[in-house]
């Protein structure tokens, strides 16, 4: 089942001649289950992309679709997007953002009472939460007296805690050091595998990306082919299309694909 | 004798109730709207640290902020729970003077009275202005963009 799909999405800041083009012509679909990272330099148009799937910031054009839902077409359907991403969109920030004066639990809670669930539910399902991801003896812990990625996982859990069918990662492992970020990394593979959520992973970090069902590279704005990816298959698979998904990209000589095409790079481990 | 008394340059005489007149209208009339100045003022000053603090409370807050409102949290949430501080905070900041005045007044040199009403209204006075104090945090937190919180 399609989760998010996303069809030539513009955003351009400011008008005239100050007018900057901060994403263009950017076509892609995550299904439940799938696990998809977002790479790209700074600049490239990530975090505006990422505001735009989280429904903060209001593209200048294009589609977004969300659970089936039409959000975004040329303009807000009208929907109230702020429950909607309270119920549909779980949020892992690089600096797991968690409430300091709450326990572990209780910021898992939190999100769950943010969505009308009672209290006892929530607290039952925070611990819930917290022993499906390992450290359910910290339950009572403050973030503070947590390790980071002790925290990270209690920011994990706040994102399933209205099971969304979308959560999106922004630099999750930025903050850890390399085998923390590994353990978080698998763990948000085994989350979209068992809990059938779409992860999209934004990172700038290529080594935490193996095992991932695709990879999409972000260039000025646009989804571009990296040449790196067919010098070396081990760090991710030379750039196909999925059928029926999406159309084959044409890649044009200073590496950015064609107008509502896409390049979509596959992970070896993924397949 | 009143008349005789009255003879004299520099005496007077008053009745009981008159003497009782004298001093509420004259000397303690005074010092009760000086004592209410004072207690006006320091309900001001009061409201305006309560302001205070909490604004810079909100401020220490305001990522968290973001990402409760990032998460779908609707605004009334977030007034919610600056108000509910703000008065927390105005609530204890009574009753601690309250509980002050109460062990300390006896040792006050003039004798004070109590009056339950006033005593009330005045907490009702606080009570407003703890809210009141709260607007410019909750203006703040209102107007903190959700991408805050994807800030690095």
């Amino acid at each position: 089942m399609e989760v998010l799909r996303v069809e030539a999405l513009k955003k351009v800041y400011g008008s005239g001649e100050l007018a900057v083009t901060a994403l263009q012509d950017i076509d892609f679909s995550v299904r439940a289950g799938e696990l998809m990272a977002l790479l790209g330099p700074s600049g490239s148009g990530k975090s505006t992309l990422l505001l735009c799937i989280s429904l903060i910031l209001e593209p200048t054009g294009g589609l977004i679709v969300v659970n089936g839902q039409e959000i975004y077409r040329d303009a807000w359907t009208g929907i109230d997007v702020r429950r909607f991403r309270r119920e549909n969109i779980g949020f892992v920030f690089q600096a797991q953002n968690l409430i300091p004066f709450l326990t572990a639990a209780d910021n898992i809670a939190l999100a769950m009472t943010l969505n009308k669930v009672s209290d006892r539910v929530a607290r039952q399902r925070a611990r819930e939460l917290l022993e499906y991801l390992g450290i359910g003896h910290r339950a009572d812990a403050l973030p503070a007296n947590l390790s980071g990625g002790e925290r990270q996982r209690v920011a994990i859990g706040r994102a399933l805690a209205n099971q969304p069918p979308l959560i999106l990662a922004d630099e999750p492992t930025a903050a850890l050091d390399t085998e923390r970020g590994m353990k978080v990394m698998e763990l948000l593979k085994r989350i979209a595998k068992e809990r059938s959520s779409a992860v999209i992973v934004v990172t700038h970090d290529e080594r935490m990306i193996a095992g991932f069902d695709s990879v999409y590279r972000l260039r000025d704005g646009r989804f571009a082919f990296d040449s790196s990816d067919r010098a070396d298959p081990r760090r991710s698979a030379p750039a196909r299309a999925e059928p029926g998904l999406t159309a084959p990209a044409s890649t044009s000589a200073d590496g950015t694909n064609s107008p509502r095409s896409e390049m979509r790079t596959q992970s070896p481990l993924a397949r | 004798m009143t008349r005789h008394i009255q003879d004299w340059l520099y005496y007077s005489v008053y009745t009981t109730a008159q003497e009782r007149d004298l001093m509420l209208q004259g000397r303690l009339k005074k010092m009760t709207a000086i004592l209410g100045l004072f207690r006006s003022l320091l309900v001001v000053v009061s409201i305006v640290i309560i302001a205070l603090l909490i604004y810079v409370l909100t401020i220490e807050k305001i990522r968290a902020i973001a990402t409760l409102k990032l998460m779908g949290a609707s605004n009334w949430v977030i007034v919610r729970l600056i108000l509910e501080q703000s008065l927390v905070l105005t609530v204890a900041s009574f009753g601690f003077a309250y509980v002050v005045v109460n062990f300390t007044s006896e040792k006050f040199p003039r004798t004070l009275v109590f009056i339950p009403a006033e005593t009330l209204l005045t907490f009702g006075v606080m009570f407003v202005g703890g809210a009141l104090a709260s607007l410019l945090a909750i203006w703040q937190a209102l107007r903190t963009p959700p991408s805050l919180a994807l800030e690095g």
